[in-house]
Formats: structure tokens, sequence, C-alpha cells
């Protein structure tokens, strides 16, 4: 099977610092793949990689067969990849419903257009109540989105995310910050919006980890300790001895 | 309930403004004329800075160019209609913010602000010292015989006060509806959105830097038409029209009305022009008294006159719902 998604040999130093160290990873279309590491491992700035935030020091990226290292983030969300991210990132002093339009208009490629006016588009309008319901926020489609409850700033961050009706997935954290009632609805979500995409999703919740993920790859200071199925990375000798040994106490101190 | 009560009150000042220079002297009709002037301008930087909060401190050189420009084609073109000398200018505004947002808009913060001050001090060196072309110093003047043919109407004099102010509200009017507009567009929609949070705009999958571009574009087509407007209303063009103390009047009129709304511009200009008339008339150190208000309204009412209106309706409704009233 070809990948959707290849990584090969890329690295991003910060001065001196190499917080990404020679990573080659690649996701298989439809499968749901996990990236488990302590903090500071990288996990989050291997997204940052992959939609273009960063440009990577050393490697390339292939996203369907087309290199898209270097490229602007706009133009790597418009071939098919979307993201969440592990800090809340809405527009906070729109209302709710305004939010998920921005994404709706912005999939439909309208984000630049004169030619009417929003109001008109039905489309859009429909859409972004298709996802309201969705994400479990139509009752408050008219607050501003900053005075949302956490709970719901995430589902709206989600929401943001799959509205862009992407083929790639990139979640980071979805469930930071969450009540185990919450996660467990945000799982549930997941599950649901990506039945036939690929996704990658960073989390620390090891059991929402092991029962989502088909893959998982562990990180750890930069570099790809191991990939494989959930039974492999338990059995899997280094990823116990730097990692799953301190998994049970939750985020130790285990940073470097 | 809200929404016609605002129907009417638009009805209502549309009347006044059509019927005003029927009863009103030529002076006032020359005041008010002005103050449309810069509500177009300042229509046209609200955009910038309210809609999407873009604070540029440069914004006169559109106004000054599509002065510029008019002036220019009415001069050496002499058979050329004056309302197409004025489509010509705003055209001139469209190009210069095309050409001079290419190159600032890769800045953000206090140093877009400052690129776009330094492009537009730089038009102004031009006009300042190329005499040939601008006049230098003395500036541009001379077309006070021409006629501004209206088809199916008349030709006005373009020394006819009332045919002045009539052109500049239609003008003013049309140009509310068009900003009106491009805030309802999706493109609008998206700017506004980049002033909630660009990077979350970016990861949209949004060109931020296309959307600004055509901003800067559309606004300074409206404040090219300004300007182009305001040198047939004052018969001449300087290089006082695109210094950068025009530009901070506009910022500072912005700021008087309340940046945050459309309202903002139309109002901040009227309360400025009437005041520097009246202050201007009784003390030379008016501009003393000027700072002094300007300094008291920012630090109580931060959002202007309009955001002081709106703090007192809401006061008022909370009472009337506690029936206090």
């Amino acid at each position: 099977m070809t990948p959707v998604l290849r990584l090969n040999g890329v690295s991003k130093h910060f001065g001196g610092i190499h917080v990404i160290d020679d990573v080659n990873l690649e996701i298989v279309k439809g499968e749901r793949h996990a990236l488990i590491g302590p903090n500071g491992a990288g996990k989050s700035t291997l997204f940052n990689l992959i939609t273009g935030f960063y440009s990577p020091t050393k490697g390339t990226i292939h996203f369907k067969d087309r290199r898209i290292d270097g490229l602007a983030p706009y133009r790597i969300i418009r071939l098919g990849i979307a993201r969440s991210f592990q800090i809340i990132n809405i527009f906070k002093d729109m209302q709710v419903y305004d939010n998920v339009r921005n994404a709706i208009v912005a999939k439909h490629n309208y984000s630049l257009t004169v030619t009417h006016t929003l109001a008109s588009l039905n489309k859009v309008k429909e859409e972004t109540e298709y996802i309201l319901s969705r994400i479990n926020l139509k009752p408050f489609q008219k607050e501003l989105a900053g005075t949302l409850g956490y709970g719901q700033q995430r589902a709206l961050e989600m929401g943001l995310t799959i509205a862009l009706d992407p083929d790639l997935v990139l979640l980071d954290e979805p469930g930071a910050g969450l009540t185990p009632e919450e996660t467990r609805d945000v799982i549930k979500l997941i599950r649901e919006v990506t039945a036939d995409k690929t996704l990658i999703i960073v989390e620390h919740d090891m059991d929402v980890v092991f029962d989502l993920a088909d893959r998982i790859s562990v990180l750890n200071r930069g570099r790809i300790l191991a990939t494989g199925t959930p039974e492999e990375i338990k059995q899997n000798e280094s990823v116990r001895e730097v990692y799953l040994g301190s998994l049970f106490e939750e985020n130790s101190i285990q940073d470097r | 309930m809200n929404r016609s009560i605002e129907t009417f009150g638009i009805l209502l000042v549309l009347i006044l403004a059509i019927l005003y220079p029927l009863v009103a002297g030529k002076f006032h009709i020359y005041l008010l004329t002005e103050i449309m002037i810069y509500s177009i301008l300042g229509l046209s930087y609200y955009l910038l800075l309210g809609h999407t909060g873009l604070l540029s401190i440069g914004h006169a050189v559109y106004f000054g160019i599509g002065g510029y420009t008019t002036a220019l084609f009415l001069q050496r073109v002499p058979n050329l209609p004056v309302s197409l000398t004025l489509l010509i200018g705003a055209f001139s505004g469209l190009l210069a913010g095309f050409l001079i947002g290419s190159m600032v808009l890769r800045l953000t913060k206090i140093y877009f602000s400052f690129a776009t001050l330094a492009f537009s001090q730089m038009v102004w060196a031009i006009a300042w010292k190329w005499r040939g072309l601008t006049g230098g110093d003395d500036g541009l003047t001379g077309w006070s015989a021409r006629e501004f043919v209206v088809p199916f109407l008349d030709r006005f004099s373009l020394t006819n006060v009332t045919f002045l102010y009539y052109l500049a509200f239609s003008i003013t009017v049309f140009t509310i509806v068009i900003c009106w507009y491009f805030t309802r567009t999706p493109l609008g929609n998206t700017l506004s959105a980049v002033k909630s949070n660009p990077n979350r705009v970016n990861f949209l999958g949004i060109n931020i830097s296309v959307a600004k571009l055509m901003l800067f574009g559309f606004t300074g087509l409206i404040a090219g038409l300004s300007g182009s407007l305001f040198i047939l209303f004052k018969k001449m063009v300087a290089p006082n029209f695109l210094d950068m103390f025009m530009s901070f009047d506009v910022v500072v009129m912005s700021v008087i009305g309340g940046y945050s709304s459309f309202l903002g511009p139309i109002i901040g200009s009227f309360v400025y022009v009437y005041m520097v008339e009246y202050l201007s008339s009784i003390t030379d150190r008016w501009q003393l008294i000027m700072g002094v208000f300007f300094m008291l309204l920012i630090l109580f009412y931060p959002k202007g006159i309009v955001g002081m209106f709106n703090q007192f309706s809401r006061k008022l409704t909370f009472l009337s719902r506690k029936n206090y009233l």
C-alpha cells in the first residue's frame, strides 16, 4: 500500500537543539495513527513541520506523492490536511456559528470572493449547521466562542478541523484538560468523523491511544523509537524502558 | 423593533441631508461637503483599522494620489469629462493600494504601521520636489472654469457650492452602500476573521496575504475617490493633502467617532471639522483644546463617540429591565 504521508529523514534544529532528529515515518491511507512520547519529545513540532508552520532543516515530506515541505501552511491545508491545536486556537471574539462558517467557506474556496454576500450562500449555511450539530454546539451558536466552557471550546477546535473535510486529520491532544466523560465524547466523535479518513493523533491518555489507534509511533527526544501495532508497542523493550515504565505515573518528571 | 428604528433613523438622516442646502447658508453647506468627503476617506480607513485591525498611519497617501491624478488630468486633458477624471483618480488610488500593499503587507504590527508611514512620506517627497509634475509646494490649480456634466440633467460649474454638496452626498451614500456590501461578502468576513485570529485563518487554508492585498486595493480605491472629490471641492491640490499630518487626521477622526463601527468615521469627521472650525474662530491655540479633548475622550471612551452612546444605551436597557425607568 502506498503511504498517504511520507516523512524521509526529517530533522528540525533550533540553533544547536535537535528537536526533531532524522524522523522516517509512513502513514498508510485510512489508518488511525497515534503519536506518543513524553513531553518535549517533539510531537507538536512534527505536526508543525507537516503543516508547514516550520520547514524542516533536513529531509523531505510527501503528501499523496507531492512534496510539501517548505510550502506555506495555507497551501498544505488546501491539499487536504487539517489540524487541531494543543492550545485552543479558535476565533474567540466571533460567534460559534461564525467560527464554523469560516471553515466551511474556506473549504469551498469562497474566502476571497466578493461576488455575493455570505448570507446568500445556502450550501454554506446547511453545512455549518450540520457541523454544529455534529459537535453538539448548536444551542450555543449565537454565543461568542471565547465565552464557552473549556470542553465546548475543545469541541469547537475539533469542529474547525473536521469542517474542512480533509483527507488527513492531525489532532494535537484533542482530549487535553477534559473530564473523563468529555474525553469519551470526543473520542466517539473522532471515530465518527474520521471513519473514511486518515488520522494522526497526539494523545497522552494511553487507554484512549491503545483503544483508538491502528498503529502507534513512539517519539523520544526527537527520534522515532518504534512504530507498530498497539500489541507490538506494548511488547517493545526499548519503549518500555524509556516510556511505558513511567506511564502509570502520568506526566512524571521524565522529560530529558 | 430595533431594525425599524434603524431604518427610520437612516431615512430621516437622508431626507435631512437632501433638504439641508435649502435652509442652510453657504458656509454650512461648504462645511458639510467637507465632512462628507472626510467621511468617505474615514470609511475606507474603517475597513483597514476597525474591520481588519491594520493600523496604517499613511492612509492619506491614497487620498493625495487620487487628488493629484485627478488634478493632472483636469489640467492637461482639457476635453476629458470631469466625472471621468474622478474615476481615474479613484483608480489611481486602487493601483497605489496594490503597489504599496504588496510591499508593506509582509510586515505586521508596528513594523507594518511604520512602513505605511514611510511609503506615504516617499510619495509626499515626490509631490514636494518634482515641481515639473506636481507644482512642488505651490501644488496644482486652475480648473475652476470646468463644468461637470450630469447626463439628462444639466451642466454645473465647479464653483457651485450646492452642486458639490449633492455630488459629495451621492458619492458618500454610494460609498456607504458599497463598503457595507463589502463587509458582508466572504472576503469581508475573512478579513474580520484575520483580525480575530490570523494564525487560525492560515490553518483553514486561506491565503491571508491575498486577502489583505485585495483590501488594500479596495480601500485605496475609496480613499482615491475621496481625494479626487476633495480637490474639486478645494479647487487646488498641494503636498499637505498627503503628508503625515493628514494621515494623522484620518486616525484622529476615526478614533473620535469610534473605529469599531461604520458610523464612527462619519460622526468623527463631523465632530472634528466643526470643532476645528469653531475653536479656530475663537482662539489661535485651538490645537491645545483639541488635544485635551482628544486625550479625555480616549481616556474615558476609548471606543469613541459611538462607543460612548453604546455604553449609555446599554445602561438604559439595564435600568429599564430592572424597572428603574
